[in-house]
């Protein structure tokens, strides 16, 4: 049995943990860094660990000073959280050699998903679709053309070396095929010394979908339905929902059922996610496989009512699943907005800073996972995540409404959010169409900003003259005498300025 | 009269509150004048009826940045006045709070609370970097509460000292 939990990660997912382990009776360990020392997961933990200063290589990523701080407080297994080392496999394995359960899959498993190369082949040998390609690197100009051919045009051909785009050229047309090829090799040469080419289908505006799945230690697993996860800028999600707007009920079970044949194939364990490419015509395409409890998981728990994060704790106490296939219907839809310091009007760049203040919204079907306090100092050393909104609703339509209006109540003072951008994505007749697809942000958002003064409401002036003189005393006997709450002063204003862990 | 120049997205606008009875405040925005019933609800939050509306506005305040948030807008507010202030190295601001332009040390408290200053009084000096910066009264009222000592570090932004305007 798990008695105690060591969670080695920071921020909202850190905090989503500690509360399923006391939830379920497990006693918690946070570690954090330095500047970490106020945050919440610290002071949510049953134990606080300090394992070093604010760079994550010197902390977060310290595995012997993460496996010290859990042979020191008695820990007998860590959770990884995602990011940082949830898929390292070197990390798993001194986690085994130290007897401390790893809440995660096995590290076997773990190394195969994480190199691509194997990735695909273990797919491939399972029967999951993957996008249709050369079997190998081709050197000769014909060969690329009638490979081309064979797959069906659009084609991407790239440099089998490199990577960085280089090389890479998209043909659409049978007549520029000879010439693409040429001037593939010639790049691919001038750049990597090797003028090879793959040739692979190119999946035109795809969408990115993924299955989540769960799987235990007796070789019994069950899928959780997509999450649609198209909405992206530079290449991260920000916003997504459950379910896809285009997986109908018969997709979803072709997907779910691809998904748990690579479980099945390769022993994963724990929860996991296998992520695809859909194309315009709903063929969809093995992209890569997730060993780690994703960033988006709510949406999943919101329409099945499973608590991800605790099955991740049971099967690594070795517990069976309960879950059956039949039961995991998706009820209702749910949409995640992730909320991160960063400025979406220059080029969605971190902002870090202090929060000065916090509101989040409550209300039925809203879920925050969130490590935002007012006084939360956002440093530049890590994902500036801050928390996840999480809305749950009949239906897509009802769901977008939701999240609207939660956005249009949450406040974050003091760093820059996308809270008002994701409030206008939601609006945008695209979005609303559920023409979601991986391009949207370019397509429809590029020179997106958060509009003028001159369109802001009244209230907005009058809101913020009031409170000069709501505070300030400068408003006479009328405010004075107006209840004591006028004349609250704020901590800010009588603690004086403090940084955590400075700047 | 309290009236207060604003700029939020780079636009200014002058924006005058008149207290009257209740709690009931005029409001005059450039040229618009609004009766507005407004409170403090929380610490970050005022309520405001008017134009038969009712708004919840949060706000915050850190140094020198203010902020607001209306319906979804969520807003820095600066103040033209003040930047103006501190540019000159005078660190007053315009609702009495003094805060210091850089951080160093305070190397003399000239006053006391409840002394009276006339605009443009030395309050506190500061060092930084071998110069001395003057923060003075902006405008004549009494000293309302002193937060620093001498020999005590500041950082940009403290609030050294607070002045309370003379009634008229």
């Amino acid at each position: 049995m798990i008695r105690k939990v060591l969670v080695a990660n920071r921020g909202e997912i850190a905090v989503r943990i500690l509360r399923a382990c006391r939830e379920m009776g497990i006693a918690t360990v946070a570690v954090y860094s330095e500047p970490d020392r106020d945050s919440l997961p610290v002071r949510l933990a049953d134990e606080a660990v300090c394992v070093g200063p604010a760079p994550a290589l010197e902390s977060y990523l310290r595995i012997d000073a993460i496996l010290d701080a859990a042979r020191s407080t008695g820990a007998d297994a860590i959770h990884p959280g995602y990011g940082f080392l949830s898929e390292n496999a070197e990390f798993a394995e001194r986690c085994a050699e130290a007897g401390i359960r790893f809440v995660g899959p096995k590290p076997e498993v773990m190394r195969s998903m994480g190199l691509k190369v194997e990735a695909r082949d273990i797919a491939r040998a399972a029967g999951v679709p993957l996008v249709p390609g050369s079997a190998g690197a081709i050197a000769e100009a014909d060969a690329i053309r009638e490979e081309a051919l064979r797959i069906g045009l659009p084609v991407l051909i790239k440099a089998s070396a490199g990577g960085g785009g280089k090389g890479m050229r998209v043909v659409r047309e049978e007549k520029d095929l000879v010439g693409a090829a040429e001037a593939a090799r010639r790049e691919a040469q001038a750049a990597f010394g090797n003028p090879a080419v793959f040739v692979e289908k190119f999946v035109e505006r795809p969408r990115h979908v993924e299955i989540q799945v769960l799987a235990d230690e007796h070789g019994n697993a069950v899928h959780l339905g997509e999450r649609e996860c198209s909405i992206q800028r530079r290449h991260q999600k920000i916003l997504e929902e459950t379910p896809s707007p285009v997986v109908s009920p018969e997709m979803r079970e072709r997907m779910g059922t691809a998904a748990l044949d690579l479980v099945h194939k390769v022993g994963y364990t724990s929860a996991g996610t296998v992520e695809f490419l859909v194309d315009a015509d709903g063929s969809f395409y093995f992209l890569e496989m997730n060993t780690r409890i994703q960033v988006e998981h709510p949406i999943s728990e919101a329409v099945t009512g499973v608590d991800l994060v605790q099955w991740q704790l049971r099967i690594a106490n070795g517990e069976k699943l309960t879950l059956r296939q039949e039961d995991l219907t998706p009820r209702g839809h749910a949409i995640e907005c992730r909320i991160y310091a960063e400025d979406p009007a220059n080029g969605f760049l971190p902002s870090p800073g202090r929060v000065v203040h916090a509101f989040e919204p409550n209300g039925p079907g809203i879920r925050h996972d969130s490590a935002l306090w007012s006084g939360l100092q956002v440093t530049p050393d890590y994902d500036p995540i801050l928390s996840k909104i999480v809305v749950h609703a009949e239906d897509r339509e009802r769901a977008i409404a939701k999240m609207r209006a939660v956005l249009a109540e949450t406040v974050v003072f003091g760093v820059e959010t996308p809270i008002r951008f994701l409030f206008d994505v939601l609006a945008h007749p695209s979005f609303v169409s559920g023409d979601t697809t991986t391009d949207f942000i370019d397509r429809h958002m590029k020179d997106w900003t958060p509009g003028g003064a001159d369109e802001l409401p009244d209230a907005v002036w009058i809101a913020a003259a009031l409170d000069r003189v709501l505070r300030g005393g400068e408003s006479g006997s009328a405010a004075a005498g107006e209840g004591a709450s006028g004349e609250l002063p704020e901590p800010w204003e009588t603690i004086g300025r403090f940084e955590i862990g400075g700047r | 009269m309290p009236e207060f120049e604003l700029s939020i997205r780079g636009v200014t606008r002058r924006v005058r509150v008149e207290a009257g009875e209740g709690g009931r405040y005029q409001v005059t925005l450039d040229d618009r004048t609004c009766e507005v019933e407004a409170r403090r609800t929380g610490m970050h939050a005022i309520s405001m009826l008017f134009d038969e509306r009712s708004v919840d506005a949060r706000v915050a305040r850190d140094g020198d940045r203010r902020f607001v948030a209306v319906d979804g807008h969520t807003c820095t507010v600066t103040l033209p006045e003040r930047s103006a202030g501190a540019a000159a190295g005078g660190g007053a601001v315009g609702d009495g709070r003094i805060t210091t332009p850089m951080p160093g040390k305070v190397v003399a408290v000239k006053v006391a609370a409840g002394d009276s200053v006339a605009e443009g009084d030395t309050l506190v000096i500061v060092e930084a970097m071998k110069m001395e910066h003057d923060l003075r009264a902006p405008f004549d009222g009494k000293v309302a509460a002193v937060h620093c000592q001498e020999g005590a570090a500041v950082q940009f932004g403290d609030v050294v000292a607070e002045v309370a305007p003379t009634e008229g």
